[in-house]
């Protein structure tokens, strides 16, 4: 062979992991790792931009993911630093430093989402008071459905939100079980379903 | 790959992955003969920095980019600013893809980056952009800014240095 073959024959397929890192630093897809709750295993998804989602892990998250955000998901580790303020955005109900990526996510309803972390922990707020704040006060039933879709339950405190008669209300992580569960646990107790 | 640019155009996140699965082994591979064990990085930035650039420009530019030779531009012109920009980015959990690793690396590939160390920047570059990549010698000039006369000139005296440092391993 001579010297111009040799060199050709330097040629090599890279490691399937650049592929995947370019999708990842691209935002063609999200990272996915799991993470430890009071309500049990939770698949976060993350990108360059921000944490994109909360949800169960148990749940068939990678089709829900696909689903509702058209990127594919890949088993990743979070940026430097991000794993830290995940793990205290689970256990204060608050993103507090952590970014998050809300694209496709109404103005009203990240609006919604930004007031609902304004609610300390341990205490609850009707869905009309979040409506009033956002200046909006007949919009409690679209409150409502921000936060049933609230893509990052937990870390943007839904579970702090309940129906006016003091009722839980419905809670999209699992249920309103959960949502006592995670009350509780901050000390707050509902005496009303 | 023709019309990977008019597709680029119309349809980036569609069409990108494409253009890595196209590039990424010339991509990878030039750059491991140029830089060694950096050359994963280098070419994750690159294609990263290529895909904010395509979404940035307006479509007539992307439609008439020649991708092969402005890939290897950027490529070129990373800094070293890349291992910086990494740590903001999620990283895949590198266990996943144990199979692409265990690949035993080529015992040659080593002797050649060696080999290659030996020779100056510019020729290297020559040398590895026109052999192990395969652009033509109009892209070289153009991702090097040297003339295309200097740019053969320099593949030739690469070339014969290069047999000269085999004979001397005999």
């Amino acid at each position: 062979m001579n010297i111009e073959e040799t060199l050709a024959d330097l040629r090599r397929d890279p490691p399937a992991s650049l592929k995947a890192n370019v999708d990842l630093g691209t935002g063609l897809a999200d990272g996915v790792s799991i993470f430890e709750s009071p309500v049990g295993e939770l698949a976060v998804t993350f990108n360059p931009r921000g944490v994109s989602s909360v949800s169960l892990a148990e749940l068939d998250f990678e089709e829900y993911f696909a689903a509702r955000f058209g990127r594919r998901l890949i088993e990743a580790r979070p940026p430097t630093g991000w794993e830290r303020l995940i793990n205290q955005g689970i256990e204060a109900g608050n993103p507090g430093q952590l970014p998050l990526d809300l694209r496709g996510v109404t103005a009203f309803r990240r609006e919604i989402m930004l007031i609902a972390t304004t609610i300390p922990r341990g205490e609850v707020r009707p869905y009309q008071w979040l409506a009033l704040q956002a200046g909006h006060p007949g919009a409690a039933r679209a409150v409502g459905s921000a936060m049933a879709n609230n893509p990052i339950p937990l870390i943007v405190p839904c579970h702090r939100v309940v129906r006016a008669d003091g009722s839980l209300g419905a809670y999209s992580l699992g249920g309103a079980d959960n949502k006592r569960v995670l009350l509780a646990r901050e000390g707050f107790i509902s005496t009303r379903g | 790959m023709d019309d990977l640019p008019l597709r680029l155009a119309e349809n980036l996140d569609g069409a990108f992955p494409e253009l890595v699965e196209g590039l990424q082994s010339e991509l990878y591979s030039g750059l491991r003969s140029l830089a060694g064990g950096d050359a994963e990085d280098l070419a994750q930035e690159t294609f990263i920095r290529a895909y904010r650039a395509l979404a940035s420009y307006d479509a007539a530019r992307v439609r008439n980019l020649s991708l092969r030779g402005w890939i290897w531009t950027i490529a070129l012109n990373l800094g070293r600013n890349h291992v910086r920009d990494r740590a903001r980015r999620p990283t895949v959990a590198n266990e996943l893809f144990d199979v692409g690793r265990d690949d035993p690396e080529p015992a040659d590939w080593m002797a050649w980056e060696t080999r290659l160390q030996k020779l100056s920047l510019p020729i290297r570059k020559a040398v590895v952009l026109r052999h192990v990549v395969g652009l033509d010698y109009p892209e070289i000039s153009s991702v090097t800014g040297r003339p295309v006369g200097t740019v053969k000139a320099d593949v030739h005296r690469g070339l014969q240095r290069l047999r000269k440092i085999m004979e001397d391993e005999q």
